[in-house]
């Protein structure tokens, strides 16, 4: 029976807890047998594994502040020419679904949690919104339904604090670190922009 | 059949996005930003560079950038020219930061030993460019699975599994088996772009 426990593999999780040293003595013993058998595949699985782990974890840059953020942005468009975008004046996105005037179904409750729902239209496109509070600070995630979402940007404010994002390939999003507070939302492509009405939180 | 790589690892969106840049669209450039400010960034922190410093850094590199697009078509040289044009433009601005200190200080006698500082970290190119590639393909896994990961690995301290069961809404017998997942699909990420021998950096 020890003999044929020695001969199991490592799968991710025991790999992961191996290198993270989050494995028992025993069960750490004979993985360390099995690798002493030895064992190729395994070995490989866990240098492989503790390259990536290193490379992330020696990842310390940090987020890169705002202001670096915005003289990059500003080299597209130069100060005093602003791009055509930028002058655009904001639509207004149309409210089509507020989980908090139209409370959801049992089910669709027990899919989202205590977020609120919300479903915006913006002209051709639309865009989905779940809002929730994370302690004393706001989540929202979405999804941008349009072609080339990732082009498009989400800029969040609240509490006089200001966040924003770019959806990935599929229009999905998250905007972490708001205050708790009244949330305005604007939501810029190449040729609109749209503003979200403000978004007030029940107490 | 090979699944293809698709979303953040995609080589095709960098040079979409820079196609889209040329045509004059500011949404591209700032995606494009978006994408590769941290690994500007990054270089930039390596060289242990004062705010003002590092501005200077984003204003030329992204300059430079901006005017050299149209060599640029073939999106997966953007990450190693990226690179390479932030490091010399970082280890310029280092040294002549540092002669101005030694000039000021103790003459320029010290001077050869500060050439010698800024070899040292040229030579982790290499390293950051994998972080910056293990960051894009973070970006394109789960939102759940993301967050996780990213407290695992990405923060210090890391946090316990008992912190992590509190912040993510996940019973602590989960997180093992939840990282581990979560681990296999950002391997997948970074290894189909590897084997199709087109991953962002063109290595």
């Amino acid at each position: 029976m020890a003999e044929r426990s020695r001969d199991r593999h490592l799968d991710t999780r025991a790999a992961l807890d191996f290198l993270e040293y989050r494995l028992e003595a025993g069960e750490r013993r004979r993985v360390e047998e099995h690798l002493g058998r030895p064992c190729d595949t395994c070995r490989e699985r866990l240098r492989e594994l503790g390259e990536l782990l290193t490379t992330m974890r020696d990842d310390r840059a940090g987020e890169v502040p705002r202001f670096l953020h915005e003289r990059a942005i500003g080299v597209f468009a130069p100060a005093g020419t602003p791009s055509p975008a930028r002058r655009l004046v904001d639509a207004i996105a149309e409210l089509l679904f507020d989980s908090q005037v139209a409370p959801l179904t049992t089910a669709a409750r027990r899919a989202v949690g205590g977020a609120r729902r919300l479903r915006f239209s913006l002209g051709a496109h639309s865009v989905e919104l779940e809002v929730e509070r994370e302690g004393s600070q706001l989540k929202v995630s979405g999804q941008l339904h349009t072609a080339d979402a990732q082009l498009w940007s989400v800029e969040g404010e609240a509490g006089g604090e200001r966040r924003s994002v770019h959806p990935d390939a599929a229009g999905k999003f998250v905007l972490y670190g708001l205050p708790w507070d009244t949330l305005t939302l604007r939501l810029r492509g190449e040729a609109e922009v749209f503003r979200l009405p403000t978004i007030e939180h029940e107490q | 059949m090979k699944p293809r790589v698709s979303g953040e690892l995609d080589p095709e969106l960098d040079a979409r996005l820079v196609a889209r840049c040329l045509d004059g669209e500011s949404r591209a450039w700032d995606a494009l930003v978006f994408r590769h400010e941290r690994l500007v960034y990054a270089i930039g922190r390596a060289y242990r560079l004062a705010d003002e410093d590092m501005g200077d850094v984003f204003q030329d590199v992204f300059t430079a950038l901006f005017k050299g697009l149209h060599r640029l078509r073939d999106g997966r040289a953007l990450v190693r020219w990226l690179a390479s044009t932030t490091e010399r433009v970082a280890r310029t601005t280092a040294l002549r930061r540092r002669r101005e200190v030694a000039r000021e200080v103790r003459g320029d006698l010290t001077l050869a030993k500060l050439e010698d500082h800024g070899e040292a970290i040229g030579a982790d190119l290499e390293r950051v460019e994998r972080q910056h590639q293990v960051r894009l393909a973070m970006a394109g896994v789960p939102e759940r699975c993301k967050r996780l990961l990213a407290a695992l690995y990405y923060e210090d301290p890391i946090p316990s599994y008992n912190e992590l069961s509190v912040r993510l809404g996940v019973p602590v017998g989960s997180l093992g088996p939840t990282r581990a997942r979560c681990m296999d699909q950002l391997r997948s990420r970074l290894e189909h772009a590897i084997r199709d021998g087109d991953g962002i950096s063109g290595a």
